[in-house]
């Protein structure tokens, strides 16, 4: 070995010059010269050769452990044969043997200047989309982990994620984590909300320092719930045999929410603070393990909230269930569960029912404040394994009967196994009877979700619809956009509260699309109920009521004819003009937009757009009546709302609808909606509940 | 069993321990079972709708659980005017409610049923038109919708600052029907072709009951599992908490070095110990934190004993598991063992008792 350690070192490498990211070099001087050049803007070909050399080659060596970024402790170490991780003048760690206090002074001496920080450019894309989002996951997964250090406030493990030459910028404001009172650039969002779009940040900070400010700010939190570092997009360097580093610049979306303590003492909220961020990164793969070396902001937003909008009360109430994770024997069971409420025994106050694996659950109100669990007590123990539910009065005595859906199973010999929808009579005490037999129900046996009351054909007695599905051990869907072997929906004619009666062809409703989802309406004004059929695998159904109890599909004819996966179906009206709007839900894919704009980046715009139009998650369509009498005949949009209080029938109309641009789609993988007006504010708001199956593993699959 | 003698060879469903297995590709089950994410963590949102547009909220609105929902129903369980949320997910805490903290006491609503001689009003449109407004908002009366969920007969319309408003009904294959002006706060009943409300009081019930801090397993009065801590010797220590409660309530004071509000609370417990209350201190710090947490207890001069929670990798049980979501718990929280080891009281944050 070469008696010179520098010149030793080097030789255990093939060529630096090739290992470094453009604008890095070899020089030592070089490396003083960049360092103190760091405070000022520099394009990248004027920064070309002023780099950061021994620091990023002997970074990767793990005996040298020095966090002195400025350089002059550095540089003796180096000369020194880079033999003792002594500590220098400044702290070793910004973790050791120092209190939280001390953490804000430590913030302020350790900028290494003012100015912001400068990233490499790309000079060779690396390979083919397909590699680059190979390396893109495993970046995002790595990410993740990050991420969830911040949750649980491992300052050491987060320490772990940036280099020790790390140059980087402020998460968060300077103003800190807190912000109280007015503020330059803040904006009012409904609920007291309050948006502060941060200045940009103005110093480069070491490693320390960055470390000692996200400490300052995330320690004055009660708790943090959520931190989602993602990787929006990557490019990476192209990767040269005999290379050691791999390297790319990483545009991350990062979010992180906390609360600070409630000053009551009590158990809701005391307030969030959420900081969103996006922040352009150079990030390395060393020998296999993820790093950052270089950190810029480039946009940041605080918003702020001082109360609570909703406090989780489910083991305060009783109706806290500790079920298994999703995948566990026991639960793995992709017949998801849905739920009812109503006042099932009289006394005014709202019960729960909720179907599970092993048992049913109803919820009784006690007036205590509280609920307590009495399925069993009350005849519903039989209802394990259902899907949807709903309660109505199939009998017309005035109490709330349950109605309830099954998937059931294929058996081997090709019959279908488990319950069929079934029916429970409400005795009007809450106590019920499975009277699914002597309404005609047992052999009529489909792989049903979603359940949908309402008086389809005018009679007086309320009818009952069914989605149909499909079983995947008996046959998978034959497309993914346009699959027609599900089982046909059902329509289930209510004969005077004697019987059901399977009317679905005549009805026709007859569908084999892959159904979710349904919900009744009104939609067109018309006095008859209308329906809009959820599809997965397929295009999703408007179905326009004759008025008799026949119906015909005007989806595509109104433009509501979404093609996709769509999982939950609501009649709303969040613009407020008195028309019935249209919210579905529906997935997206955070990896999946990723993987789509790569597409398109490589193959042109418009390549992937019906992919995207699959990963776009939830739509809106506002609805709109035409009075075909106006405007000579030609049709033209009534603004004014409909019911303003006259007892006049509206003339004859036609309903539309147009996309709507509001927001309130971005969601994720959603299933059920619902649409109250949570903040009593006159404007309806969305909730959505959403994701498909949260794992014990961080990352997108 | 009904079935069974109905339709030999269809049977009820069995539930889940014999229900088959072949709804799921192998692929899928495997990766379902080892833990792997498929949208996972995605939470609940709460869109706010402000009439020309819907403002993503959800990051305030402590409904946002990651729990993957498919079930939602949104009612006002307590009557109280305001539309708590109550979610079925699929896995780990299956039922959650969300009780709604607007609290709007005696104005800004108006909270409607529908009933009909003719048939039970599923499909009815209610509009709602808060004085001074230009348009009605409307809702419908619904029976199954969003996901195989279904909303009861309790529409909440929000008033905003109006004092009063007009509701009119579109009655399923019957008129529109105006029903006058509500004052707010009004609670009734709508009965096709009356014409008029028919005003009620609130339903004889309290509110839901106040929450628990995120994270905490046990309800009050549960019994707190036998609890297993390390001391600063990294030496087991157990604590039974019926045995320590024999002589009165004791405190567990749950916190972290890296919580500042923790941190400035150990004045106000030192007072506390001083004046004759039993506490215990729970570190929940990494291993790797524990020198820092014991510099800052030397610092401030406390005086009660301090355990660190134990990072068992090993299997063993040590009762905080089943107690608390570390995860989720805002520090500094204390817990007050009651005689019997009866979880008796819970407070979060530094106020002062």
């Amino acid at each position: 070995m070469d008696s010179d350690p520098i010149r030793g070192f080097f030789a255990a490498f093939p060529e630096p010059a090739k290992l470094l990211p453009p604008g890095w070099s070899t020089s030592g001087e070089d490396f003083m010269s960049r360092s103190n050049e760091s405070q000022e803007a520099s394009s990248p070909e004027t920064s070309a050769h002023h780099a950061l050399p021994f620091m990023y080659l002997f970074s990767q060596s793990p005996a040298c452990r020095w966090r002195d970024p400025l350089g002059a402790t550095l540089v003796a170490l180096l000369l020194a044969g880079c033999s003792d991780p002594a500590p220098s003048s400044a702290p070793s760690s910004g973790r050791d043997g120092a209190s939280v206090a001390a953490r804000a002074e430590f913030t302020a001496s350790e900028a290494a200047g003012s100015g912001r920080v400068e990233l490499p450019e790309i000079e060779r894309l690396y390979r083919g989309p397909t590699d680059n989002e190979n390396l893109a996951d495993t970046l995002d997964g790595w990410l993740g982990t990050i991420a969830n250090k911040v949750r649980i406030r491992d300052f050491d493990g987060i320490t772990t994620a940036f280099t020790e030459e790390f140059q980087g910028e402020r998460l968060f404001p300077e103003s800190g984590a807190t912000v109280e009172g007015d503020a330059t650039g803040e904006e009012a969002l409904p609920m007291g909300v309050r948006s502060l779009l941060a200045d940009p940040p103005v110093e480069v900070l070491t490693r320390d320092a960055f470390m000692a400010d996200l400490e300052e700010n995330l320690s004055a939190w009660s708790r943090v719930s959520q931190s989602s570092w993602r990787l929006a997009d990557v490019q990476f360097q192209h990767f040269k045999l005999g290379e050691t580093v791999e390297w790319g610049i990483g545009k991350l979306r990062i979010h992180i929410v906390g609360h600070p303590e409630n000053p009551s003492g009590t158990a809701e909220s005391g307030g969030t603070v959420v900081l969103n961020a996006l922040a352009t990164a150079l990030v390395e793969n060393r020998e296999g393990r993820w790093v950052i070396s270089r950190f810029r902001v480039d946009e940041r937003e605080l918003l702020v909230h001082s109360g609570s909008i909703y406090s989780e009360v489910s083991r305060a109430v009783g109706v806290a269930y500790d079920g298994l994770r999703f995948g566990e024997p026991g639960n793995d069971d992709v017949a998801w569960n849905g739920m009812a409420s109503a006042d099932v025994d009289g006394d005014g106050l709202l019960d729960v029912y909720l179907p599970g694996e092993a048992q049913g659950f109803l919820y009784r109100a006690t007036g205590k404040g509280t609920f307590q669990e009495e399925a069993a007590a009350r005849g519903l123990a039989a209802t394990r394994g259902g899907t949807g539910a709903v309660f109505f009065d199939y009998d017309r005595d005035g109490d709330q009967d349950l109605a309830v859906a099954f998937v059931g199973w294929r058996e081997l010999d090709d019959s279908l196994a488990g319950r069929p929808i079934s029916i429970f009579e409400n005795d009007g005490t809450g106590h019920f009877t499975d009277v699914t037999k002597a309404m005609g129900l047992w052999p009529i046996r489909i792989p049903a979700y979603s359940l949908t009351a309402f008086d389809a054909d005018g009679d007086g007695w309320t009818d009952l619809f069914a989605c149909g599905y499909g079983r995947m051990e008996d046959k998978t869907n034959n497309s993914w956009n346009e699959a027609s072997n599900g089982a046909s929906d059902l329509m289930l004619r209510n004969d005077g509260g004697e019987r059901f009666r399977d009317v679905t062809e005549a009805s026709g409703l007859s569908d084999r699309r892959w159904s979710y989802a349904s919900a009744a309406a009104d939609y067109d004004e018309d006095g008859d109920i209308d329906l809009y059929v959820g599809n997965n695998f397929g295009t999703s159904r408007l179905w326009r009521n004759r008025g008799d109890g026949t119906f015909e599909d005007v989806a595509e004819e109104l433009g509501v004819n979404v093609q996709g996966n769509v999982m939950g179906v609501l009649w709303t009206d969040v613009d407020g003009d008195g028309r019935l709007d249209l919210y579905l839900s529906s997935p997206t894919s955070t990896s999946g937009k990723r993987i789509l704009h790569g597409v398109e980046r490589d193959f042109g715009q418009g390549a992937a757009r019906g992919m995207m139009q699959m990963a776009n998650g939830n739509k809106l369509f506002l609805g709109r009546l035409v009075d075909p009498l106006a405007a000579g005949g030609e049709g033209a949009t009534e603004e004014q709302g409909a019911a303003d209080g006259g007892s006049a029938e509206p003339p004859a109309k036609i309903a539309s609808f147009v996309k709507g641009d509001m927001g309130g789609t971005s969601a994720g993988w959603s299933w059920s909606a619902a649409s109250p007006d949570v903040d009593l504010d006159g404007h309806l708001d969305i909730v959505c509940v959403n994701g498909f199956v949260t794992g014990e593993i961080t990352g997108d699959t | 069993m009904e079935g069974a003698e109905f339709a030999p060879g269809i049977d009820e469903h069995p539930g889940h321990d014999q229900a088959p297995d072949r709804d799921l590709h192998p692929w899928a089950r495997e990766m379902y079972r080892r833990g792997f994410n498929f949208n996972g963590g995605e939470r609940n949102k709460l869109f706010l709708g402000t009439g020309s547009e819907l403002v993503d909220v959800s990051d305030f609105s402590e409904a946002n659980s990651p729990l993957d929902g498919r079930g939602l129903v949104a009612a006002d369980f307590d009557d109280d005017g305001d539309v708590d949320l109550f979610v079925h997910n699929i896995q780990r805490e299956r039922h959650h409610l969300f009780r709604n903290e607007v609290n709007p006491g005696a104005g800004g609503f108006v909270s409607l049923s529908l009933f009909s001689e003719a048939r039970e009003p599923i499909g009815a449109t209610v509009y709602v038109t808060p004085e001074g407004a230009g348009a009605p908002t409307a809702q419908v009366l619904s029976r199954g919708s969003g996901y195989a969920s279904c909303q009861p007969n309790s529409l909440v319309f929000g008033l905003g600052e109006a004092k009063s408003a007009r509701v009119s009904v579109r009655w399923p294959y019957g008129a529109v029907e105006d029903f006058g002006v509500l004052a707010g706060g009004s609670r009734a009943r709508l009965m096709e072709g009356s014409g008029k409300a028919e005003l009620r009081p609130r339903a004889r019930c309290a509110s839901l009951a106040d929450p628990l801090p995120p994270g905490l397993k046990l309800a009050l009065g549960a019994r707190v599992p036998v609890l297993l801590f390390e001391g600063s010797d990294g030496g087991r220590h157990r604590l039974d908490p019926e045995a320590i409660t024999k002589d009165g309530p004791v405190t567990i004071e749950v916190w972290a070095s890296y919580c500042r509000p923790c941190v400035e609370k150990f004045p106000e417990l030192i007072r506390r110990h001083g004046e004759g209350e039993r506490i215990i201190a729970l570190s929940v710090d990494m291993p790797s934190e524990r020198a820092r947490a014991e510099r800052l207890l030397l610092g401030a001069g406390v005086s009660f004993p301090n355990f660190f929670l134990v990072m068992d990798d090993e299997g063993n049980e040590t009762g905080f598991d089943t107690m608390i979501d570390l995860m989720r718990l805002p520090i500094p929280t204390e817990l007050t063992l009651h005689p019997g080891g009866i979880l008796g009281g819970v407070r979060t944050g530094r106020a002062e008792r």
